[in-house]
């Protein structure tokens, strides 16, 4: 038993973990609050990986690109909420699925038109691009580190914003009934655009975190988003908390999943059989995962209390 | 004596920590109106799910023609003769008023899991019971028209219909005649009369004097427990009754 | 009635002229546009398995492209094994199609709104993770089938005009089932679940049986349109199955009108239509712009679902009104 590469994988899962929970707690509350389906939220994610990468080339700099990133995205989350998202409050689900499929389709040909259809990449400066030591001997590079902490830092940033803040409060009160927030008196439109345009900016960084090492590309959100919408049902739609969990299980999971899963499997089945099934199950675990959790709690580990 | 139709006994329900339905025992025989009343909040819409079976029990027995019903689903229960009215109309608002029935109708015939061939429109097996119905109710005139068209009291008509048209054996009727006028009440318990001969009928309403014109016997609840469960005049005149409920009103009765 | 002149004048012309493409499209010497048209009628007829159950049924499936390649499959690995008799290979399409149908149904029909959504979409995603990892039938790469389906004595589908005909003869017994199935006890009972749940209960209705019975159907029709698809095209690859073109299957049956009869494929022609078009009509406004044409079909997909919901049947019917 390789322990180096067990406890790396559980890192690179934990990675993982957080970049979807970046994406996961928008899409949980644009989910919870505003009942939107938001399929463009990969498409955020991508935009801000570009933004970065751009600036970054521009500046010279990857903290600038990151700086300058970050409210180029709020602004493209604003203007989605604003164009598409706000005349389809209330309506059927299936619009909103079938609205923010649509522009999907036109941010991927947008960045194909502006960036064209290689991926982009961004060089790291040298003193994240290195190795740092931790305990037990163990060396990881500085960047996958850094990733984690930054995941933590927001997740924790989040949770004393939703917990001890008004806009907090009347977030996780629109999270289990919208109408009595909006009874209070309280200017819903602009709760609501800033919880789009703030999820927007998580998704974005969640791009601009994970860039550097899978470069920038076209339909990089679509598949993330996927688990992510996964995240969010097997974490409970609404909850912050529900997202979290699910998305450190999931980026566990299918990290440890991928990595080990062959070896799982050659106990008990020919090497060859192994080979060839493994890959499938792996990247099907998290499905498995979430039909078997749909099936025995349909309302996911954490239901914010009903509405 | 024969036995009941509906025979209910300690039924319980608790949502997170408020008790809705407490201990909760009552009968209804056939050829009877059985009334239940009693102040908002008393868990009378909740009685009538559990029976109808929406909701689950958590504790009690409920007794259907001899047979224990209580873990069933809302679908069997109907299927065995439990028809039921829903308090917030519940119609087919995009199809027509006699598509409405026949839906209804074609609900108490042989399944029709399969049934994918013969048209409905021109069936008379499913367009003569519907309109037989639609005529008992006083729908007839408007049988085509849209059922999201017609006004409120039409609408709770329409209600009646379809629970009637299944040709249950129970009748659970919530609050039949909410939101409707002078007129349209008068002809609703007129109509329930004339229902009473051949099913057992439970009634929940608020309306007093069609309670009273109406009823059998009466059981009175208040935060989801019985108080009392009597003949109309002995209701009438209970102290513990008037305190907790018709007092509120002052004494305005039938 | 006043809408149904113009729409099933609309419905009889379409039909008609679907009859004649081929003699027309032979002479005006133009075998593209019958490909086209071709691989219309095949989407056309999966667009209708999906109104059945979700223009009809209100079950918004997000993975009904998994019929269409388990369909596809079914003609593709057999052929691999040189087995090209379409006697085995139709109904062998529309029995895996109706037995994945049959299982993941009875898992996801238990759930409804957005997690019905989800969960279809994941078990498409399943099959399609499947046949990525199935490297003997081509995985990611796909499949080359190297003769279409066999009817010896009977059929020769290498010709395309026969292929076109049968396709088209499929289509019109797809429309016709589907009419009827609309019309009849069935069909009225999912109809009525879709308006009022509850109340479909509470009259007797089991509403589960009723929906997973009619979520198989739909799912073997999608299976057969998968068979013809793959036969036309001769390449079969799991990017059938993509995610992606669930919900493009889904958008052809908004934009025709879902819960309407032929509103599918007329909504399967106008996606496929620009699809095919929007590309060269861009260019000729822009030389090279024509492969960024998801930069207009983006927001005419948004602007459909803002304003014109009820689709072209809708359009057709003038008051919004249905009386099927």
């Amino acid at each position: 038993m390789d322990w180096t590469l067990l406890i790396v994988q559980l890192l690179n899962g934990l990675q993982l973990g957080v970049l979807l929970f970046l994406l996961a707690a928008g899409l949980t509350l644009i989910f919870g609050i505003m009942d939107f389906i938001n399929l463009a939220h990969g498409s955020l994610y991508m935009v801000g990986a570009y933004f970065c990468a751009t600036f970054t080339e521009f500046m010279d700099s990857f903290l600038l690109g990151v700086l300058v990133a970050l409210p180029l995205t709020f602004l493209v989350g604003l203007v989605v909420e604003i164009v598409i998202a706000r005349p389809l409050y209330g309506r059927d689900h299936l619009d909103h699925v079938l609205a923010t499929f649509g522009v999907i389709l036109f941010f991927d040909a947008l960045v194909h038109l502006v960036w064209g259809p290689e991926g982009y990449a961004i060089p790291l400066p040298a003193f994240l691009d290195g190795q740092v030591g931790l305990a037990l001997g163990l060396v990881l590079p500085t960047y996958r580190v850094l990733i984690i902490a930054v995941g933590l830092f927001i997740a924790l940033g989040l949770y004393m914003v939703v917990s001890w803040t008004r806009v907090g409060m009347l977030i996780r009160a629109g999270a289990s009934n919208r109408r009595m927030v909006a009874a209070l008196g309280v200017n819903i439109d602009l709760l609501f655009t800033f919880v789009f345009a703030g999820g927007a900016v998580l998704a974005g960084v969640a791009g601009l975190l994970i860039a550097p090492i899978t470069e920038a590309n076209i339909g990089m959100g679509n598949d993330i988003l996927l688990v992510a919408f996964v995240v969010i049902i097997i974490g409970g739609i609404g909850s912050i908390r529900g997202a979290f969990v699910a998305a450190i299980l999931i980026g566990l999971i299918d990290t440890m999943g991928r990595s080990f899963l062959d070896d799982f499997m050659k106990l008990f089945l020919s090497n060859q059989n192994a080979e060839t099934a493994a890959p499938a199950f792996s990247a099907m675990l998290i499905y498995v995962l979430m039909a078997a959790i749909l099936y025995f709690r349909p309302q996911g580990m954490f239901p914010p209390r009903v509405r | 004596m024969t036995d009941p139709i509906l025979s209910v006994a300690d039924l319980s329900k608790t949502y997170g920590g408020v008790i809705a339905v407490n201990d909760v025992s009552l009968d209804v025989r056939l050829g009877e109106i059985h009334a239940v009343i009693g102040p908002n909040g008393a868990g009378k819409t909740t009685l009538v799910s559990l029976l109808s079976g929406e909701i689950a029990a958590d504790t009690g027995e409920i007794q259907f023609r001899g047979r224990t019903i209580t873990r069933l689903p809302s679908y069997k229960r109907a299927q065995l003769g439990v028809g039921r009215s829903f308090q917030i109309t519940s119609i087919f608002q995009k199809m027509s008023v006699l598509d409405n029935v026949v839906l209804a109708v074609q609900a108490g015939q042989r399944h029709a899991y399969f049934k994918m061939w013969r048209p409905v429109r021109g069936d008379l097996r499913l367009s003569d019971p519907a309109m037989a119905t639609l005529k008992t109710v006083g729908l007839s005139d408007v049988a085509h028209r849209l059922a999201g068209d017609m006004s409120h009291g039409e609408r709770r008509q329409l209600e009646i219909a379809m629970a009637l048209a299944t040709a249950p054996t129970l009748l659970l009727l919530d609050e039949p005649m909410a939101g409707m006028g002078l007129e349209e009440s008068a002809r609703m318990i007129s109509l329930i009369g004339q229902l009473k001969p051949r099913h057992a009928i439970l009634l929940v309403e608020h309306d007093m004097d069609a309670v009273f014109a109406l009823a059998d016997r009466i059981t009175v609840m208040v935060y989801g427990q019985v108080i009392r469960t009597g003949i109309p005049d002995a209701i009438r005149t209970d102290v513990a009754v008037q305190q907790a409920y018709l007092g509120e009103e002052g004494v305005n009765s039938a | 009635m006043s809408g149904l002149t113009l729409r099933s004048g609309v419905t009889f012309g379409s039909l008609a002229f679907l009859a004649i493409v081929p003699p027309l499209t032979g002479a005006m010497d133009a075998p593209f546009v019958l490909d086209i048209v071709m691989r219309m009628l095949c989407l056309a007829i999966a667009a209708i398995s999906l109104n059945l159950i979700l223009g009809y049924g209100g079950m918004i499936s997000f993975g009904h492209a998994a019929y269409i390649g388990i369909g596809a499959y079914a003609v593709g690995i057999p052929a691999y094994y040189e087995v090209y008799s379409g006697f085995l290979q139709i109904p062998l399409a529309v029995g895996m199609a109706a037995l994945f149908a049959l299982v993941t149904g009875f898992i996801c029909l238990r759930t409804r709104g957005v997690h019905f959504i989800m969960i279809t979409l994941a078990f498409a995603q399943m099959a399609f993770f499947t046949f990525v990892s199935i490297e003997e039938y081509g995985g990611d790469d796909g499949l080359v089938i190297d003769f279409k389906s066999e009817f010896i004595g009977w059929l020769d589908l290498e010709e395309p005009v026969t292929l076109y005909y049968v396709i088209f003869v499929c289509l019109l017994g797809t429309i016709y089932l589907v009419k009827r199935v609309v019309a009849s006890r069935f069909g009225m009972v999912i109809q009525g679940t879709m308006g009022n749940e509850a109340r479909m209960r509470a009259l007797g209705y089991n509403v589960f049986l009723y929906r997973l019975i009619c979520y198989v159907i739909s799912g073997a029709i999608c299976g057969l349109a998968g068979a013809l698809l793959g036969n036309f095209t001769g390449f079969i690859s799991p990017e059938m199955m993509d995610w992606t073109r669930s919900g493009e299957l889904i958008f052809m049956v908004v934009l025709g009108g879902s819960g309407s009869l032929f509103g599918p494929v007329l909504g399967t022609a106008v996606f496929v239509i620009a699809e095919e078009y929007l590309t060269p009509v861009m260019n000729l406004f822009a030389a090279g712009s024509g492969v960024y044409w998801h930069i207009v079909f983006g927001p005419f997909l948004v602007l459909v679902v803002l304003f014109g919901r009820r689709g072209i049947d809708g359009l057709l019917d003038g008051r919004g009104h249905r009386d099927d």
